[in-house]
């Protein structure tokens, strides 16, 4: 159970890496007079066609690094039909979207997630060695934080931020530290039930030194599901956030808050399904797309949360 | 025959108070002693002294440690009497090649004794593995320990939070005599059971240590246990103080 749930990580995990590192630096500029427009995702008999007209590379399949060269020279209806997940109305592939979205989210998501993982460690062996200033101190902290409307706090932010500086990762971390006192107290009520400082005391009494007490019988063996299961929601919170406020961009036509305007969020690919459903516009796939991006997020967090749990 | 523990004039101190002072204990190989009193007479505090296990601050002002079976001239308290919390800091650290090994704890519950990240087996490797000689057919092994304490063998394979309260109080003292110690202290085992399961912890305790051929330091304040099993009784009073 447990490497089945590894493998599935590792897979969702090399999935986003791949498709960030091979995402282009700036998207692909549309036009909505290219013949691409409003592609459905591949079919296998149209890139045999295309393949057949040998002028196309590997490198043209897909990640927008196609030219609108090399396409010149063949059917653009049946060479479009290349772009696997597809295009937009404009032209441009939507594997596009789905590479630079990938890219926006990875780093500031695992960043604010480890960041998340050190609070409920912190949390947990605090609770342990039983300080009563210290834990004066993080019950203030937690009172003042957890009292904050998280979204109001992060929009406050996202606006307050100059342009140049804006991006996910700070909102990522300001995240982290909004969701810090429900980490450390989930792991501190954990190190409790464990016994606290009696628990110590009485690793102690078996002999154990205080780097293994602390690290490996406290932290690995004990906090490990609520420290991981922590991380993976904030994780996961951290690429909804994106997803909302990118989707709040594109609706109020405004600049992006995350990320630079040369790049495409995956709510871009929620905002045109939208269009599918509401509009019957021939774009049902862009949702699909948009949406399976979501479940890839949330089954990677789920399995990485069950993982720690597995015994 | 040599003491297991000799434990001089102990006096610890709080800034505000003092919590144990003219604490004496022997404690005789192969025999039962416990120790005894009211709740915040110092039992616990007393039997964490013997192990070098203290944070209070300032901690020891007097007394006199000594495991005469290992070393008759070594006191373990001559560096850290009236020295403050750094001085216990250095004891701890000097006597952990001690603790589970020449004396076992088993504290109040048997939460706190067990981890509950790991399986019974793991944790009874870990305190074999602790032996000067430990044995080859460590699965074996297992299963007499934990047969000793009437415990089926597939318990090995079990979490604490699977077990009964019973049950992981009996796991918990095939884990302290699992090392084969001098000494095992059992600070109120019985902690949390019911009368029947109480006595029937505490008999399995005695015959199991005697078997193992260690010393037990029992602390209880349980008059009746006390008078039935202990060879030799400490009862401190209110406040700390006690001779045997």
């Amino acid at each position: 159970m447990k490497r089945l749930l590894f493998a599935v990580v590792l897979l969702c995990f090399s999935s986003l890496l791949f498709a960030s590192l091979k995402a282009p630096e700036r998207s692909t500029p549309g036009s909505v007079l290219s013949p691409y427009s409003y592609v459905q995702p591949f079919h296998a008999e149209s890139y045999e066609k295309c393949m057949s007209a040998g002028t196309t590379t590997t490198k043209s399949m897909g990640f927008g690094n196609a030219s609108q060269e090399s396409s010149s020279k063949m059917d653009p209806e049946i060479c479009s039909s290349m772009y696997w997940m597809g295009t937009n109305r404009s032209g441009v592939p939507l594997v596009e979207y789905a590479s630079q979205g990938a890219k926006i989210v990875l780093f500031p998501s695992i960043f604010a997630g480890l960041l998340t993982c050190l609070f409920a460690i912190a949390g947990g062996l605090l609770r342990c060695m039983n300080i009563p200033f210290v834990d004066s101190v993080t019950q203030v902290f937690s009172e003042i934080v957890g009292a904050l409307p998280r979204m109001v706090v992060i929009v406050i932010c996202a606006l307050l931020l100059p342009r140049e500086l804006r991006g996910l990762l700070p909102l990522a971390i300001l995240w982290s530290i909004l969701s810090a006192p429900t980490a450390m107290d989930e792991a501190g009520a954990v190190a409790m039930r464990l016994g606290g400082a009696r628990f110590v005391e009485a690793l102690r009494a078996h002999g154990f030194g205080a780097f293994r007490i602390y690290l490996y019988h406290i932290v690995a063996l004990n906090l490990r599901p609520v420290v991981v299961r922590q991380g993976a929601e904030v994780m996961m919170q951290v690429v909804f956030l994106e997803l909302s406020l990118s989707y709040l961009a594109i609706v109020a036509e405004s600049g992006s808050l995350t990320h630079s305007d040369d790049v495409r969020s995956w709510a871009e690919l929620l905002h045109m399904g939208y269009a599918a459903v509401v509009v019957n516009e021939p774009s049902m796939h862009a949702l699909m797309i948009g949406l399976s991006l979501i479940a890839l997020i949330v089954v990677m967090a789920t399995s990485l949360s069950t993982m720690a749990r597995a015994r | 025959m040599s003491l297991l523990v000799e434990l001089r004039n102990l006096r610890i101190d709080t800034h505000e108070r003092t919590l144990v002072h003219n604490v004496n204990v022997d404690i005789r190989p192969q025999k039962v002693t416990a120790l005894c009193g009211p709740s915040g007479s110092g039992k616990s505090l007393t039997a964490r002294a013997i192990m070098g296990v203290l944070d209070v601050d300032p901690g020891i002002q007097e007394g006199s440690l000594r495991y005469p079976i290992l070393d008759p001239q070594k006191d373990w308290f001559a560096s850290v009497c009236k020295q403050g919390m750094s001085a216990q800091h250095e004891l701890l650290e000097e006597s952990r090649v001690l603790r589970g090994k020449y004396f076992t704890y088993s504290p109040q519950s048997a939460s706190s004794a067990l981890n509950p990240g790991r399986t019974i087996g793991r944790q009874l490797e870990l305190a074999i593995l602790r032996r000067d000689n430990p044995p080859e057919e460590m699965g074996k092994e297992i299963a007499r320990i934990l047969s000793e304490v009437d415990l089926r063998a597939s318990v090995a394979g079990s979490l604490p939070s699977e077990l009964s309260g019973g049950m992981a109080q009996r796991a918990a003292l095939a884990i302290a005599v699992a090392p084969q110690p001098q000494l095992v202290i059992a600070d109120e085992p019985e902690t949390g059971l019911d009368p029947l399961l109480r006595r029937g912890v505490i008999e399995l305790l005695v015959r199991v240590v005697r078997q193992n051929g260690a010393g037990l330091l029992l602390i209880s304040h349980h008059e009746e246990t006390v008078n039935r099993i202990a060879d030799d009784v400490i009862r401190l009073p209110k406040g700390g103080g006690g001779h045997v």
